[in-house]
């Protein structure tokens, strides 16, 4: 039972691998032109949509990045299959994902889809056809087992109760931003999540609760997480600056200052070498540090009506641009002052202790 | 002892470099011979190629996901290992990597 949710883990993490890109470009091609507009005073590039000139064609631009958004699903449910059962799985897959879009079954739907594709793609290898039949495998009769298993299962029997299922989610999440002390809650629960394990599968379950909400048109829990994602990385940067270069070793003070990047680009991931350091006490602080973030940007009124980009360009998506800065300062002022504290970082790495007993690796070990 | 790996991760920016790194690093002060391909989010880094797969005592797979091209390591013995514990301790990974394929 551990091993198989370890397995649908794994499946799970490769579809958001290939989502990430999607989002990403996604969001940024709706971000840019939405932004050059506003600079040049159109707020609203719909209205441009049957216009001529600029602002026209930054409309169409920005058209090109809500394709983007809207394709969250297929590419999700498209690679869960793949990573289940290959190739033969990928059709169904996306076949499946742009159903649950239409049907309104959201995520849950992708997903239901990816795992149908999949393990029917699976397990139509173990067919065993005679020689003259075996080229009718991959180009009739998988193809039909596979999709037909996404349409009968996604398309008729589960399609009423998943689309409920979804819609009263997004109900449920809409009337939780809008109500403020529930908004402060979301924020803390995701920022915290986000400070976890540093790019881990608490980390983009939390990013994932923000980025699969596009699709909806709901951006509040993105910015909460953003804000989270980029104070902790931030953090460790600023404390090499506002504590004294001895608490550091060469390396640790290089990877602070490395941060700096990976702060500003959004990537939590560049917390990993202070975290390893002390990963007990240093637990806590990025907790703390990634729910302060996003709650300080929730109170203090950050909203966004675009899909909002992580890391500082979120600025420039960003409708309450002093919230959203002022989230980010606070976590990683935290962050930069209070880790030197706890942790020590003038350790060098081969001093390190491996923390880690041997017994207690787990190994798959399996004949190709 | 001929070692080739992969590791990933979902964002495949951090992690699959670090857990790559540290194997490689860790197998060079245990003498071993330890070539990790990286398949993140830029597609495969210093890719394993035929010759390599066939050379290697064991394949070793730093992650929990979906892996492309395992068709180079067929007849090989394949060992999953969680990315995260190969980053924290690399040494440790590789000896009872190791040590459970010498075992058979």
């Amino acid at each position: 039972m551990k091993k198989l949710l370890a397995e649908w883990k794994g499946f799970l993490m490769s579809g958001i691998s290939y989502m990430i890109p999607t989002v990403i470009g996604g969001a940024i091609i709706v971000g840019i032109p939405q932004l050059i507009g506003m600079i040049f005073g159109a707020n609203d590039l719909t209205k441009y949509k049957s216009a001529q000139g600029f602002f026209h064609i930054l409309y169409q631009i920005n058209q090109v990045g809500w394709i983007g958004i809207g394709l969250v699903n297929l590419v999700i449910a498209g690679y869960v299959a793949y990573a289940i059962g290959d190739k033969p799985a990928l059709g169904a897959g996306f076949i499946g994902g742009q159903l649950a879009t239409n049907i309104q079954a959201g995520f849950l739907g992708a997903l239901v889809a990816g795992f149908v594709a999949g393990y029917v793609a699976r397990w139509c290898r173990k067919i065993k056809v005679g020689e003259a039949w075996k080229s009718a495998m991959p180009l009739l009769v998988v193809p039909l087992l596979t999709t037909g298993a996404v349409a009968i299962v996604l398309g008729v029997i589960l399609s009423g109760p998943l689309s409920w299922i979804n819609t009263s989610l997004v109900a449920w999440v809409k009337a939780m931003i809008n109500n403020h002390t529930n908004g402060a809650i979301v924020a803390i629960v995701l920022g915290a999540m986000i400070g976890t394990d540093l790019g881990g599968p608490i980390n983009k379950a939390a990013w994932m609760v923000g980025n699969i909400l596009f699709i909806e048109g709901i951006y509040q829990p993105a910015l909460m997480t953003n804000i989270a994602i980029c104070c902790i990385p931030l953090g460790y940067a600023l404390a090499t600056f506002i504590h004294p270069r001895s608490k550091f070793s060469d390396e640790m003070f290089m990877a602070g200052r490395n941060n700096l990047i990976m702060g500003t680009f959004g990537i939590t991931e560049g917390a990993i070498p202070f975290f390893l350091t002390s990963p007990l006490k240093l637990l806590p602080v990025n907790m703390i540090g990634g729910a302060l973030g996003a709650l300080v940007g929730e109170v203090l009124g950050m909203h966004s009506h675009i899909p909002p980009l992580g890391g500082l360009p979120g600025i420039i998506t960003a409708d309450n641009k002093l919230a959203y800065i002022a989230g980010i300062a606070a976590g990683a002022l935290f962050i930069g002052i209070v880790s030197p504290l706890v942790a020590n970082f003038n350790v060098s790495k081969d001093s390190e202790a491996e923390t880690i007993d041997e017994d207690d690796i787990q190994i798959n070990m399996n004949e190709l | 002892m001929n070692i080739v790996g992969i590791s990933a991760c979902p964002a495949g920016l951090a992690h699959t470099p670090m857990a790559a790194k540290a194997l490689e690093q860790a197998g060079k002060e245990l003498g071993y011979h330890v070539k990790m391909e990286q398949q993140g989010s830029m597609g495969p880094v210093n890719a394993i190629t035929q010759e390599e797969a066939d050379q290697a005592d064991f394949v070793l797979i730093a992650s929990d996901q979906k892996i492309t091209n395992m068709e180079r390591f067929k007849g090989k013995k394949v060992l999953n290992v969680n990315i995260n514990v190969c980053i924290k301790a690399p040494k440790a990974v590789l000896k009872k990597c190791v040590s459970v394929v010498k075992g058979d």
